[in-house]
């Protein structure tokens, strides 16, 4: 663990803030859409479209992330230019900023459904934001401290939950007929867009020279992320069903909220659910607007940190307020048609870095 | 600045719904009934607690009409109390609303509701669902149908428990149901048997003998107990594992299903069991499943979801025989076999 307060996080910090931010967030938007496309076999999308992003990112952070200069912002303006690296640069504060404030109005959905319909999706939202801004404010090392506490906790309840439903999972709903594979293969794609905000890892890539460590994590991460995605995927079609599933809004938490606990110990799990999905959000959040006020920083060099903290809040929350508008949550859902052109974006800069050293 | 910060600091706790109803305030709904009224929608009833009735709570019965299935707190307020769906425990379909056609709808409805867990236990009734609804509020809080089956999970011989989410999973995927048959006698509520559904509309009803037949089938035996009798003494068994499992074939142009369903049964001390006792029980289980078949596919009420194992097992054959009828002319060929521990 690294204790030093000089804004650098470990690598095994680095796993563990790709895992508590994205497992929630995940978890709640990825199935959308590929249980529609891929049916029963949604499960086998997710961990192919997750196994490959997996690996591209670790092959990626294995070439690029000893030959970067030493931050991604660096690499942008230095390997592209400074037209097209304030592109990208702006590119990615504003995908960070659309994509944050979408997952937080989910987030304050939640809230506002399963915990107390009097409490405004709005409140929820703020407060959120709120804490994002202490913890951006204090940079990268606190969202690592913080994502290391959270992501056990996150990984030992849940995994605890699929022990428990594992058993009665009823495998003929998951096994895929042959009208199905093109599907399928459709899912695996979306899933693998869908992990295309995972090009944070350049910008939180933990300094140093040990690539070959910072790539493992990565792996590793992704890996996790996708296997109980993949697994909690596929226990929610074997609970619900394909079409009920389809129609859910959250099918993989309310799946777990449907997983009988021993003992009657807890009456209304899915607050208990919700608290762990919340818990990530704010990983998520804090994350978003670290990295939203580091690509304003980077574009306006002259801007202090609380000044670009704040504005990186007030575009998030825009975003979010947008997405819990009426007919605005579609909307917003829609930016993952960019997903993949996200990729691009978010990967140009350090790929072309290497490939000008490497000349 | 810093007046500015503290001012955005308290402004949300202005949004914070603080002002909603107390626990005290409103009415925890645990049992909902559904009838259909003429050309007027849905009578629904339903049985709910009062925090601050008299012994700290109690339970009561309202009666509202509504043209949808939808239960929202908004639509069922009474007076300033607040209905609230999150304890739901128990759905009751009425005869009325199942012999026209109205499952599907409401259990949808349902299942949509973010307040409802997917847990509850869904039931059908012999009669109408307001009946049951009063009889439950009359005996206690309304809990007991839920309390039934948490406390029986092992031993419930002529009924199985169904949650909102097997049953909507079920018609989504298969052309027939089979519900738990609730009914009441004396203030009293009986649940066994089972009210069966081919296309969503109530088609007939399994005995006794016939539910248990129709749990063994879909290898939810386990925790069951068998009584055999043999020259006028009954001897029970307990079944400890009940297993099924099926094979799909062509033969003669003909789609033919072998079942093989197989149970791990233990004696009980006390009884004398006769040499064959275990033929005998298997027997009789064979006669029960083969009723329950029976039953289904007179009334073509593919409740034991035979097209969607096969679609997934043996595409090829489901898409050469796939039809309305299929489950009806199909022939199921039964194998049980019975272990003693």
């Amino acid at each position: 663990m690294n204790f030093s307060c000089n804004n650098k996080i470990s690598h095994n910090q680095f796993a563990a803030v790709i895992i508590a931010a994205f497992l929630g967030c995940t978890a709640v938007s990825a199935p959308l859409g590929i249980i529609e496309t891929a049916g029963g076999g949604a499960y086998i999308s997710v961990f192919l479209g997750g196994f490959a992003a997996s690996v591209l990112f670790y092959v990626l952070v294995r070439l690029t992330g000893k030959r970067m200069d030493n931050s991604y912002e660096n690499a942008a303006y230095s390997s592209l230019g400074k037209v097209l690296g304030f592109i990208v640069l702006a590119s990615v504060f504003a995908y960070t900023s659309v994509y944050g404030g979408f997952q937080l109005s989910t987030t304050a959905r939640m809230v506002h459904f399963t915990m107390e319909k009097s409490v405004s999706s709005l409140f929820a939202a703020i407060l959120i934001v709120f804490v994002a801004f202490y913890t951006a404010l204090r940079g990268r090392e606190c969202v690592g401290r913080i994502s290391e506490i959270a992501a056990v906790l996150m990984l030992v309840f849940i995994l605890f939950i699929f022990v428990l439903s594992a058993p009665s999972m009823d495998l003929i709903t998951l096994k895929p007929t042959p009208d199905e594979w093109r599907g399928i293969l459709k899912g695996a794609f979306m899933s693998f867009s869908a992990l295309s905000v995972a090009g944070y890892v350049f910008i939180m890539l933990p300094e140093g020279e040990n690539t070959k460590n910072a790539a493992l994590s990565v792996f590793a991460a992704f890996l996790i992320i996708t296997v109980v995605l993949s697994f909690g995927t596929a226990l929610a079609v074997s609970c619900f069903g394909v079409e009920e599933s389809k129609r859910k809004l959250w099918p993989v938490i309310q799946m777990m909220n449907y997983t009988e606990f021993p003992g009657s110990l807890v009456e209304r799990q899915e607050v208990l659910m919700s608290g762990f999905y919340v818990f990530s959000s704010f990983i998520l959040t804090s994350l978003s607007v670290h990295i939203s006020s580091v690509m304003l920083e980077s574009i306006f060099k002259r801007i202090n940190r609380v000044f670009s903290v704040l504005v990186s809040c007030a575009a998030l929350l825009f975003f979010c307020l947008c997405a819990l508008r009426k007919g605005g949550f579609d909307a917003v859902y829609s930016i993952y048609g960019f997903n993949l052109a996200m990729y691009g974006v978010m990967i140009l800069a350090p790929v072309v870095s290497v490939l000008r050293r490497k000349k | 600045m810093k007046r500015l910060i503290g001012f955005v600091l308290i402004l949300p706790f202005l949004v914070t719904g603080c002002g909603g109803n107390d626990i005290e305030g409103r009415n925890f709904v645990s049992a909902v009934g559904y009838d259909t009224e003429a050309n007027s929608g849905y009578e629904i009833s339903l049985c709910f607690i009062e925090p601050d009735g008299k012994d700290m709570y109690s339970a009561a019965k309202a009666d509202v009409i509504s043209p949808t299935a939808a239960v929202t707190d908004k639509v069922l307020s009474s007076g300033k109390r607040q209905m609230y769906f999150g304890h739901l425990k128990a759905v009751v379909i009425g005869s009325s609303a199942a012999e026209n056609g109205s499952l599907d709808e409401i259990l949808i409805d349902l299942s949509s509701n973010n307040d409802i867990s997917m847990d509850t236990v869904v039931l059908c009734a012999q009669n109408s669902a307001s009946g049951i609804i009063s009889t439950v509020s009359n005996s206690g809080d309304g809990l007991y149908i839920w309390d039934f089956y948490k406390n029986n999970k092992d031993r419930l011989y002529s009924t199985q428990k169904l949650t909102l989410a097997e049953a909507v999973k079920k018609l989504d995927t298969q052309n027939g149901i089979v519900i738990p048959l609730v009914d009441a006698e004396d203030e009293s509520l009986i649940i066994n048997g089972g009210v069966i559904f081919s296309n969503n509309i109530k088609t007939g009803v399994f005995d006794n003998n016939q539910i248990q037949g129709f749990i063994y089938v879909l290898g939810g035996g386990k925790g069951h107990s068998e009584v055999i009798n043999i020259n006028s003494e009954e001897v029970p068994f307990n079944i400890e594992k009940n297993t099924s499992s099926v094979k799909f074939y062509e033969q003669d142009g003909v789609l033919k299903a072998d079942y093989d369903i197989s149970f791990k049964v233990k004696r009980l001390d006390g009884f004398n069991y006769p040499e064959g006792a275990s033929e005998i029980l298997a027997q009789q289980i064979k006669g029960k499943c083969l009723a329950a078949i029976e039953k289904l596919q007179h009334l073509n009420s593919d409740s034991l979801g035979i097209a969607q194992r096969l679609k997934r097992q043996d595409n090829r054959l489901y898409n050469k025989f796939y039809n309305e009828e299929m489950f009806k002319n199909m022939v199921i060929n039964l194998e049980i076999n019975v272990a003693e521990k």
